[in-house]
């Protein structure tokens, strides 16, 4: 039997999410297609630093904001 | 008047006395050439939610290719708190001290929070940011966000966007003539002739961005803005002459036809 992939579902960016994996942020930004180098991310609410991200292992229900820059004055 | 002919930020030198926005333009492509042609050092951009739909609409990677600091704002906070965490985001997804405080609740004139402004700075002065606030021109707001360690203030010349001008000149004078920090006119600039004028009054730089992302030729633009700049600055250096209420001959009066 193929062992299951984990999944759980958070909340992305406002809207919900649902994970396929471990729970690790690269995992999910791979998911995502997102480069790491050129975001920002908080998990409910705490900035997670670029050297602290290996850390982190998301949760049924945490909330995930992943942020860019984008032209501004 | 800095003595050393730079613009000092927070300790930082810079030869530019000209800050421009990324807002507003056509493509990345014209922003990067527009930012070149301005000569600009310091350049403001904004944060937002990653689209995961649009993952290669990035910023980061053509900004990192100019040698430039990157000044993130904290567009979209409506108060301090709000500022605060995005100021901390912006840190961490460039790596620059330096941060705009924006803070304006009404989408309508974009008026900025003078309250919310000056509590955000004071925190984030004090975490080490070199706090650049974008500000209602008030003289006495002003001296208060130097003291809580505002690396400059940033006077509004006109509602953001507008391109009305400098309608707060008079204030903007009365700031400069007690500020102790740079005096960078942020908001409204429609013409090269406005920062021109902005500098020869003593503010230490000017941040524009709609004037130019909105320009038939943004590069051209760009270049036009940055010899304004230059021009405006050293007639400040060079001494405008004294005003006269009455005329005062250039040439000699002579009366040799009669």
């Amino acid at each position: 039997m193929k062992p299951m992939t984990p999944r759980m579902t958070i909340t992305l960016n406002g809207a919900e999410h649902v994970h396929h994996g471990s729970g690790a942020l690269s995992e999910l930004l791979k998911e995502l297609g997102v480069n790491p180098d050129q975001v920002a991310i908080m998990v409910n609410d705490r900035i997670v630093p670029k050297g602290e991200r290996e850390a982190v292992r998301l949760r049924e229900g945490d909330g995930v904001e992943i942020l860019t820059f984008m032209g501004g004055g | 008047m800095n003595p050393v002919e730079k613009l000092v930020l927070g300790g930082v030198e810079f030869d530019s006395r000209l800050l421009v926005g990324t807002g507003k333009f056509a493509s990345t492509d014209v922003m990067v050439k527009a930012i070149a042609a301005s000569g600009a050092q310091l350049v403001t951009v904004a944060l937002r939610r990653v689209n995961p739909e649009r993952p290669s609409d990035d910023l980061l990677g053509p900004l990192t290719k100019l040698n430039i600091t990157l000044v993130p704002n904290t567009s979209g906070a409506r108060n301090a708190a709000e500022a605060i965490r995005a100021a901390r985001l912006g840190r961490e997804l460039s790596g620059s001290r330096f941060v705009k405080v924006e803070i304006h609740p009404n989408p309508h004139h974009l008026m900025p929070d003078a309250i919310e402004t000056y509590e955000a700075s004071k925190v984030l002065a004090r975490e080490g940011f070199i706090v650049l606030p974008y500000m209602p021109a008030d003289p006495v707001l002003a001296k208060r966000l130097e003291e809580v360690g505002c690396a400059a203030v940033m006077p509004l010349g006109s509602a953001i966007g507008t391109g009305h001008g400098m309608t707060t000149a008079e204030m903007i004078r009365l700031i400069i003539a007690d500020s102790g920090v740079p005096v960078i006119v942020d908001a409204g600039l429609r013409a090269p002739s406005e920062a021109a004028a902005a500098m020869e009054m003593g503010c230490g730089a000017v941040l524009v961005n709609s004037a130019i992302a909105a320009a038939g030729d943004p590069v051209g633009m760009a270049n036009a803005f940055a010899e304004a700049v230059k021009a405006g600055l050293a007639a400040r250096r060079a001494g405008l002459m004294s005003r006269s209420t009455h005329a005062v001959a250039t040439s000699p009066l002579t009366t040799f036809l009669a």
